[in-house]
């Protein structure tokens, strides 16, 4: 009998061992177990993805009609809303009418204080000297209404 | 195996691809016995062979879409289990290893083989049985990987030679050479039992 012959009846007689039922399907159990472990990390981006694509339209929706809905109620509430509106700052209002008067007007505060002076003197010559406190409101006021540059 | 069933296996292999991954399980129950044996048989050791078997079965799925479907299914799949069984090794020669045979109990067999029924034989036959299968195994261990792998596919699984050099992935001269070279290793390993049984 050759080796081979030898060998071949001897693997006849004692065939290679097979897993039992049990191991068998234990086996498959953890190589699926194992490739779902595998697999699943893998599509949960997408999934996520997925998900992500339907919140965040309805988030968007959610968002603009409680806007929209605040800004309606905001205009029929109008007087509420300017009275909580917060004050203009009020160096813009004294800035302002000082800038254009002196640029507006032709006149120079120099000019108008030389004018008021030469008014005042004049009334003061008119009155004899006797300039009193309510005269001098009245000759002020007269001033006011006067044109000065002219 | 037959046409039918690597037909079968294609049909599998199509549905998985498309997506009915679950599938796979039919592909494991079918080809896990041949992996196991044959990692079994290059190891020696039946928990390094079962987790190569497994290792080889995950991989194999994720390597799916790069199957060609020239080869078989189990071909493709046996050759990525010899790579698994090769790597077992290379940890083993890294890290101190007991390689020892399995001694289970006296049902299961000896390393990768099944023993005969001893329940009628005497003990000392059985104690002789079990040495057999275990110098026999160990003689297998002592081959060259490629001369080990060549020798378990064609011997002791029964697979064609080409199938051998389709899994093993050279050519068939190759394969045949593995082949002869293993047979007249192991006879020199096995001198004393082969003749002492051809005598008997």
């Amino acid at each position: 009998m050759t080796f081979h012959n030898w060998f071949k009846q001897w693997m006849q007689e004692h065939p290679l061992r097979v897993p039992d039922e049990d191991d068998s399907r234990r086996f498959t159990q953890d190589v699926m177990r194992q490739i779902r472990a595998d697999v699943m990390p893998a599509h949960a981006p997408a999934w996520g993805g997925w998900r992500l694509a339907v919140a965040l339209p309805a988030f968007a929706i959610a968002t603009t009609l409680i806007v929209v809905t605040a800004l309606y109620l905001t205009r029929d509430n109008g007087p509420t809303v300017v009275e909580a509106a917060p004050p203009t700052p009020p160096a813009t209002e004294q800035v302002e009418p000082v800038q254009l008067a002196h640029t507006d007007d032709a006149t120079s505060p120099f000019e108008e204080a030389e004018a008021i002076v030469a008014l005042l003197a004049a009334l003061d010559e008119e009155l004899n000297g006797d300039l009193s406190a309510d005269t001098l409101t009245e000759a002020l006021r007269w001033i006011d209404e006067s044109d000065l540059s002219s | 195996m037959s046409q039918a069933s690597d037909q079968s296996d294609r049909e599998t292999i199509a549905a998985i691809l498309a997506g009915d991954s679950e599938r796979y399980a039919e592909l494991v129950d079918t080809h896990q016995t041949g992996a196991i044996q044959l990692a079994y048989s290059l190891l020696s050791n039946y928990e390094d062979a079962r987790d190569a078997a497994q290792e080889a079965f995950v991989s194999a799925f994720h390597s799916l879409p790069r199957f060609k479907g020239s080869a078989r299914f189990s071909s493709w799949l046996y050759r990525i289990v010899v790579n698994k069984a090769k790597d077992k090794l290379r940890k083993r020669q890294r890290t101190p290893y007991m390689v020892s045979v399995d001694n289970d109990d006296e049902s299961a067999g000896v390393g990768p083989f099944t023993l005969p029924d001893l329940k009628s034989k005497a003990p000392a036959e059985i104690m002789h049985e079990k040495e057999l299968a275990t110098t026999i195994s160990r003689a297998v261990q002592q081959l060259p990987f490629k001369q080990r792998t060549a020798f378990v596919l064609h011997h002791m699984q029964g697979k064609p030679l080409q199938e051998c050099a389709d899994v093993m992935g050279c050519r068939l001269g190759t394969v045949k050479t593995h082949v002869f070279r293993a047979t007249q290793r192991l006879q020199a390993l096995l001198a004393a039992l082969y003749s002492e049984r051809t005598l008997s």
